[in-house]
């Protein structure tokens, strides 16, 4: 009996009336399916599912059907975009609140012009998607979580363990490519054999093929040039194993891998393949390893990093990381990748300053947000190309909040600074600081720098001491005649200003 | 007492703003409890502070400053305005609506009348006065010559008064408020 099977996979966002689906994948197995439709123990089963991220009433459902059946729950959810299913005395009212859904094409470099891959998998985009996935979409660990490749007590993988690739939910969500059907096809793999020619191409080639006797007799393997239909070689496939070998005709380290139908089966299917080489290593001297704030290891090398300026606005939501501490981790990350572009001098306008340091006998005390901050600042300093900091902020508004004078908090900036500089000094680095006390109001927080000799200006939407209570913070880059205003007006300030050294960065 | 902010070709219209919240901030002192009662008949809710906080333009926006400068506190702000609200993003739709303030404090709670001249009683606005009544009951408060989103190529005169007089402007505020309350239940 020829496989039948397929299994479908449904991620929802439970409300009190619906399910409202995020994610469909319908896959077609190498299995015969059971008698009847069968839902997974907390899965579906009865009507029932958990959830496996309880906080976003996030729930997997499961089931395994003949492909028919399960096709149709897929059609319904993709066309219909509502499906109710009954559970005995239960209804369960799937749904897809959404604009449109379209098929997906991407350019794909491994697909052969009218040649068929292997193994197909339509995809669907849905566009205008109303329930809320901000949970997903751009927050890699998250991702990472559900497809069981990162631990998170919060969330549970999805099952069954491995079903997705690492990274696939990361890139698919960004894109809002949220349906997926994977037709059943020829799992197959090769392999040019190096030993051969150590430093070229390779001649030999081995390989796989996951399918029937009969299919296996019906089908050879070629492999042919590139960018023409020369044949560089071809062969059988070993109708007992499935394993086949080939001996090209010349050193190949790309070309089209075609499963060929022979003895008048039309079938073919195949692939572009582009061989990873042995590479010349572009040897890195680890000179040292630093320990961050956040107890982690950072190799120190001898270049230094530049981020490109960012070109879209940059978004942190606390609640779309799963508990308090991975979401100050993602904030100081964020940080760390907008200060790396600013490049060498950076000027952060925020009226209150970066907030007040108390101090408890004889030792700074930082807030979560300054943590987040100086964590990143830190890093940006020793493996970016930092050099100096300038803080322009307005007496009147930063000691609204600061629970000691001008003098007191200044002394405390010094003593913060000194600290850092002492500890990135074994990193051969130092960075020189200046606070400007600004006579004149204001009120926007801005981050100014240049990469490049472009001059950057982004606007921070909160004062870094704040955010966590504010759950949320974007970073927004400024253009055009706004970008000059914004810098001619902190030229104006910074000439207005009181300036307080409180690093030369000399240890 | 009267001061004037000149309009200066020397000075831009940023400067002059920024001086203008400086004076008022200085003089205000706003602080935990503070309410305030501002009539101005031309000051657009929408454009004036809510898209200007929308939109990042707080700095240009001088009642959007303002605003955002005495937000550090829990203070209770009531406009009078003739302009409309329609195009706000509200809280509630009874009168007073209330504004939704976006900015990063929540401290603010600002309610907004629309007065509608030549309705119930025949009042018209004319005046532009900012009050301040703090938690214990002392009062602050001036009167403007124009507008204050009118300042542009503009002298702005700022009259202080006694406390005496304050009290009775204070008490108009409150008197003119519920007019405009009324108005708007009238027009429903």
């Amino acid at each position: 009996m020829d496989p039948n099977a397929s299994l479908l996979l449904l991620l929802t966002i439970s409300t009190d009336i619906s399910e409202e689906v995020i994610f469909i994948y319908n896959k077609e197995l190498e299995e015969i399916a059971p008698q009847n439709i069968f839902w997974y123990p907390k899965k579906g089963q009865n009507g029932d599912a958990e959830f496996i991220w309880k906080e976003k009433k996030l729930k997997q459902w499961l089931v395994i059907g003949i492909d028919r059946e399960i096709k149709q729950i897929t059609d319904n959810l993709l066309i219909n975009k509502i499906i109710k299913i009954e559970f005995g005395q239960k209804q369960v009212i799937f749904k897809l609140d959404v604009n449109q859904i379209s098929p997906y094409e991407e350019e794909d470099i491994e697909r052969i012009n009218n040649i068929p891959l292997c193994i197909e998998t339509i995809k669907y985009r849905f566009d205008g998607l109303k329930t809320d996935i901000s949970a997903f979409v751009g927050q890699a660990n998250n991702c990472s979580a559900l497809e069981g490749y990162n631990i998170d007590v919060n969330i549970k993988p999805i099952l069954p363990y491995g079903f997705l690739p690492k990274g696939f939910l990361f890139q698919n969500f960004q894109n809002f490519v949220l349906g997926f059907f994977e037709e059943r096809g020829i799992y197959s793999y090769l392999r040019g054999d190096i030993k051969t020619n150590k430093y070229s191409d390779p001649n030999l080639f081995y390989g796989f093929v996951q399918s029937s006797q009969e299919f296996k007799r019906n089908h050879k393997i070629e492999i042919h040039e590139l960018d023409s239909v020369n044949i560089l070689g071809e062969g059988q496939i070993n109708i007992d194993t499935g394993v086949w070998n080939l001996e090209l005709t010349k050193p190949a380290g790309q070309g089209k891998f075609l499963i060929k139908g022979i003895n008048n089966d039309p079938k073919t299917c195949g692939h572009n393949f582009f061989l990873i080489k042995n590479i010349n290593l572009d040897l890195k001297i680890v000179n040292r390893s630093i320990k961050d704030m956040y107890g982690r290891v950072i190799n120190i090398t001898s270049d230094s990093q530049i981020k490109a300026p960012l070109s879209d606005p940059l978004l942190w939501i606390k609640d779309n990381s799963s508990d308090s501490n991975k979401a100050e981790l993602e904030l100081s990350e964020k940080y760390t990748e907008v200060l790396l572009s600013l490049c060498k001098t950076i000027t952060i306008c925020d009226p209150y300053l970066l907030g007040d340091l108390d101090e408890d006998n004889g030792t700074l005390k930082i807030s979560k947000d300054q943590h987040a901050f100086f964590n990143a600042l830190f890093l940006a300093i020793i493996i970016g190309d930092i050099q100096e900091l300038k803080l322009l902020c307005n007496w009147g508004k930063t000691k609204k909040f600061c629970n000691s004078d001008k003098q007191i908090l200044i002394s405390r900036y010094k003593s913060l600074f000194n600290d850092i500089n002492k500890n990135i000094l074994q990193a051969e680095k130092q960075i020189k600081v200046s606070i400007f006390f600004c006579q004149s109001p204001f009120h926007d927080r801005y981050w100014f720098g240049k990469n490049n000799d472009k001059d950057l200006v982004y606007h921070i939407s909160n004062s870094i001491n704040g955010i966590f209570d504010n759950g949320e913070v974007i970073f927004t880059p400024v253009g055009g005649n706004n970008n000059y205003q914004e810098r001619m007006k902190l030229d104006r300030r910074l000439k207005d200003s009181s300036i307080e050294i409180i690093t030369n960065g000399t240890n | 007492m009267a001061q004037i902010n000149k309009f200066d070709l020397n000075k831009t219209l940023e400067n002059r703003i920024e001086e203008i919240v400086q004076f008022l901030y200085d003089y205000f002192e706003p602080n935990l409890g503070d309410t305030f009662s501002i009539i101005d008949p031309y000051l657009e809710p929408y454009s004036h502070i809510q898209e200007a906080f929308d939109n990042g333009k707080v700095e240009i926006n001088i009642w959007a400053f303002f605003l955002s400068y005495i937000s550090d506190e829990e203070i209770e702000v009531k406009f009078i305005t003739r302009k409309s609200l329609d195009n706000l993003k509200k809280i509630n739709e009874k009168y007073p609506i209330e504004l939704q303030y976006p900015a990063s404090s929540k401290n603010l709670t600002i309610n907004m009348c629309q007065f509608r001249d030549g309705l119930y009683n025949k009042h018209e606005l004319h005046d532009r006065w900012i009050l301040k009544q703090s938690a214990a009951g002392e009062f602050k408060g001036i009167h403007l010559g124009p507008s204050l989103s009118d300042i542009d190529k503009k002298d702005v005169t700022i009259t202080t008064f006694s406390e005496l007089t304050l009290r009775d402007a204070n008490t108009r505020f409150q008197y003119l408020w519920d007019i405009c309350l009324k108005q708007n239940k009238v027009k429903k």
